[in-house]
């Protein structure tokens, strides 16, 4: 093999027939022996060591992490498959009855071989897009492939869910090795690391894959929550409630991405790093340290988040915080260089990860975020260190040398003023005129938005009417929300909900207990629509309610049908929720949902959910059910919430009361 | 339409457009290219904007004393925005509602103030209002290209309507969230800068330094 090669050398190098393709031949022959190269002039290094074998050592220590990736997958799988019974028939299923392989949950056998098959598609997927690109750009470059690639998938990889769809795995390593890496200059000249790049890439590009419930554990149709999940919902308590001990979680044994789950496997690799010196040890300690000391502050501070109590001991062994540790904060490129720098990086890594575990309600996880901030603010980092360090040596007093005014052409003041009040006139007259001539097509715009909503919700044009049919049947009145009693003297159609909301002269703060929609104040007079008949009879009556999602206020409209019971519709006209997750709310499919759901009980308390469970529709609860977004639990909270809130007596309470005193 | 006239308007849109080139104008790329439709007003409010203003301020632009002249260009600049967002609210009022608060930001969009300062300033009305027309031109025409990508990838739709069927709706193709969010405009105008400088070397910057190759020869050349 090697006298094959070194024949075929010549035909590669320069001036020879291959020339072009000189990389590809450099890669398997360095890859399959040493280096035939040494440098050139001094200085010479005395060590056996080069890019390729400190790659090597990187998947070495990783070792501990795949192998557990297998087990921890196809364990979790098997479990859920128990619970589940055998449903599914794929590839996986039969390659697995055809090799005589149970789906034991006890079984290290069972459990690996099935976590395997799922491991390897995507490891390969990764490690063929990515080595394509790689062999593209150094192609094209003229310069050696080099393995960081190997590692850059292996991480990849492990951090993913188990059933990623391949085809997201190939954009996600494409976005980055491409941009995370090649585009500034490939191996050794990236400022983020490749492997975090593409997650996070696929992490906002693909939410729904690769965040909430029913991606962790690798069998379609089974929801199992995180454990950082359990704990943002209900503290340590929450977890352990969920079956999760410490000692599982430091195992790894539970379900999360692939590789991330055993903070045992991480320290051990990391343990081979620092041996090694592949890993900076001050990385490692930074990061564990920075942890430690930002949750022992959370949990000194305390408030009624259940994520503040977390002790740091649990921090450690939750989520992506070992491995992220351990392999990603250390990748020797885009991590900071100098000794001081490589503490300040570590420790902003730990404590921001807890920052964001603790107070953003977004991110349940938040390693794979820090370390990529780090990575901007490493050069930073060691800039500032490298300055320092030459500011202390210096210690001379460098006098600023004066800069000269910028010469101005001397102008009397009469003319400046002159110039001024002339642009202002003419100015102001623009614009006022404009302002003026347009005010009223303004006005009928705003009117018509506002209508233009109570229109949709009210399910008028599905009945086949027309805009300006639908709306003579609108009869907008003014409620006063305390009372329930109707008022004259404000035009509904002019209200402004959000202003009114923050405005004191017409609004009042709510106390915390009864804020359930998250509004803070709650304005004394909102406008209802009332959907009319042909005699006048009220046939809908459509509600303004808004309140806190995840980001934002939702502002919407909720119908109700005649009996002021059944929902005709709720529609949100306005908000900000993350797009894919919370933004769903506007998604048709989960909208008919609410169709024919009904939010009060035979005693009018209100009654309504929006639940994560499936719904059992055997029972009479179902009728107040609504499914939860996948993957936002706060939205769908929110939505439950404000609904809840309008529908009590703090809201539209007393006004639906007397509704219905009326009909009677 | 003399030579010299259109080098002025045409220059921009490609050999010196205003953000592949000058990276002017980032902030409102970014925020308004995750739909065509706000998209497409944004660039017509940008376009009059900047044209406009640089006619104005061309015409004034001897009176005006040195010692005050950004503030009468912001004054000028500003009055312009402020009709043009009055107009949308009266004849477009679902978009400007949309484009929210962006529309009073080409206030501060760096292309305006950059060309009132650099060139209105210095020459005659008709060069100045081509020179505008021409940098609004060019901003779009980055922001169109920008706003295509986003919204048919990031939703499957063009000006709202589908092209690619979404999954959710029973089709095939599984729209990519992190286009509707404001970071990818930048990935996108940084690998359109990579296209346009790959095509036109001559607007690659020079290196500001150079790292010589003392070692291995052979990899360096």
């Amino acid at each position: 093999m090697k006298r094959y090669l070194d024949r075929l050398r010549p035909l590669f190098a320069k001036g020879g027939r291959y020339e072009k393709y000189y990389p590809i031949f450099e890669m398997v022959d360095v890859f399959l022996y040493s280096t035939p190269e040494t440098t050139h002039n001094a200085p010479h290094v005395r060590d056996g060591i080069d890019l390729k074998r400190l790659m090597m050592y990187v998947v070495v220590a990783l070792t501990p992490c795949i192998l557990w990736s297998w087990f921890n997958t196809g364990y979790q799988a098997n479990l859920a498959l128990a619970t589940m019974g055998m449903a599914k028939a794929d590839w996986r299923y039969d390659l697995l009855a055809a090799l005589q392989i149970g789906f034991d949950a006890g079984s290290i056998l069972d459990n690996t071989v099935h976590g395997f098959l799922y491991f390897l598609p995507i490891y390969l997927t990764t490690l063929v897009v990515g080595g394509v690109w790689e062999v593209v750009f150094s192609t094209v470059r003229r310069k050696e492939i080099n393995e960081g690639f190997l590692v850059t998938s292996m991480l990849f990889t492990l951090t993913l869910p188990p059933d990623m769809p391949l085809w997201m795995v190939a954009v996600g390593i494409s976005f980055g090795v491409v941009l995370g890496k090649e585009i500034f200059g490939g191996t050794g000249k990236n400022f983020l690391n490749p492997a975090l790049t593409a997650r996070a890439f696929l992490f906002f590009a693909y939410p729904a894959e690769m965040s909430g419930d029913r991606v962790w554990v690798a069998v379609d149709g089974y929801s199992g929550a995180t454990a950082l999940s359990l704990g943002k919902v209900g503290g340590v308590e929450g977890i352990t409630s969920g079956g999760i001990t410490w000692w599982n979680a430091f195992i790894g044994l539970m379900p999360g991405s692939m590789g991330e789950t055993s903070t045992l496997a991480c320290l051990l690799g990391a343990a081979f790093l620092i041996y090694t010196r592949v890993g900076s040890w001050r990385i490692i300690l930074g990061v564990f340290l920075g942890m430690v000391r930002a949750s022992l502050l959370f949990n000194v501070v305390g408030s009624d988040n259940p994520m503040v109590a977390m002790p740091w001991y649990w921090h450690l062994v939750l989520g992506g915080f070992a491995f992220g540790m351990t392999f990603m904060a250390t990748d020797p490129v885009s991590a900071a260089m100098t000794s001081a720098g490589r503490w300040v990086f570590g420790i902003l890594i730990g404590a921001m990860t807890v920052l964001i575990r603790v107070a953003n309600p977004a991110f349940p996880e938040g390693v794979m975020l820090t370390i990529l901030f780090a990575n901007v603010f490493a050069p930073l980092i060691d800039y500032a260190v490298i300055q320092l360090n030459i500011r202390r040596r210096l210690r001379r007093h460098v006098r600023l040398n004066q800069i000269p005014l910028y010469p101005l052409r001397r102008v009397s003041a009469s003319r400046t003023l002159l110039v001024t009040f002339v642009v202002c006139l003419v100015c102001s007259v623009v614009v006022a005129g404009a302002a003026v001539l347009l005010r009223p097509i303004q006005e009928s715009n705003q009117k018509a938005d506002l209508i233009r909503n109570v229109i949709a919700v009210s399910g008028l044009l599905k009945e086949g009417l027309t805009e300006q049919q639908a709306l003579q049947r609108i009869d907008a009145r003014m409620v006063e929300l305390a009372t329930g009693d109707e008022t004259q003297g404000i035009d509904p159609d002019t209200f402004n909900i959000a202003k009114a909301g923050k405005d004191p002269v017409i609004s009042t703060a709510l106390t915390r207990q009864d804020d359930v929609a998250q509004i803070r104040r709650e304005p004394r007079y909102l406008p209802v629509y009332r959907i009319v008949g042909d005699n006048g009879d009220l046939k809908k009556l459509i509600l303004p309610v808004y309140g806190y999602g995840l980001w934002s206020t939702m502002y919407g409209f909720l119908a109700l049908e005649e009996d002021l019971r059944t929902v005709q519709g709720l529609q949100f006209y306005q908000h900000a929720e993350t797009p894919g997750l919370g933004g769903e709310i506007d998604n048709p499919k989960w909208r008919a949902q609410w169709r024919g759901k009904v939010v009060f009980d035979d005693k009018w308390r209100v009654q309504v959910e929006v639940t994560k469970v499936e719904i059992d529709y055997s029972t009479p609860e179902a009728q107040y059910q609504v499914d939860a977004l996948a993957g936002a639990t706060i939205t769908s909270r929110g939505v439950e919430n404000l609904l809840k809130f309008w529908l009590s007596d703090k809201g539209y309470g007393p006004y639906l009361a007397r509704l219905r005193r009326e009909r009677s | 339409m003399s030579y010299e006239h259109r080098k002025i308007l045409f220059e921009p849109i490609v050999d010196n457009n205003p953000v592949i080139l000058q990276v002017l104008g980032i902030c409102s790329a970014l925020a308004v290219t995750s739909k065509l439709s706000t998209t497409v007003t944004m660039c017509i409010a940008l376009t009059v904007v900047t044209a406009l203003s640089n006619a104005a301020i061309s015409v004034i632009r001897n009176h005006i004393p040195s010692s005050i002249r950004i503030i009468v260009q912001m004054t000028i600049i500003s009055s312009l925005v402020i009709v043009t967002d009055q107009f949308l609210k009266a004849y477009a009022f679902t978009i400007s509602k949309e484009l929210s608060v962006f529309v009073g930001l080409i206030i501060t969009n760096c292309i305006v103030m950059g060309r009132a300062e650099a060139y209105a300033m210095k020459h005659p009305p008709l060069p100045s209002f081509l020179d505008g027309l021409g940098n609004g031109l060019g901003y779009s025409a980055l922001l169109l290209v920008i706003g295509t990508i986003r919204e048919l990838l990031g939703s499957g739709s063009l000006f709202g309507y589908p092209i690619l069927l979404l999954e959710r709706d029973g089709g095939w193709y599984v729209p990519n969230g992190l286009l509707l969010l404001p970071p990818s405009a930048f990935f996108l105008i940084g690998l359109i800068i990579w296209v346009v400088r790959s095509w036109k070397p001559a607007q690659v910057e020079q290196p500001e330094f150079r790292i010589y190759h003392a070692h291995r020869p052979e990899v360096a050349s």
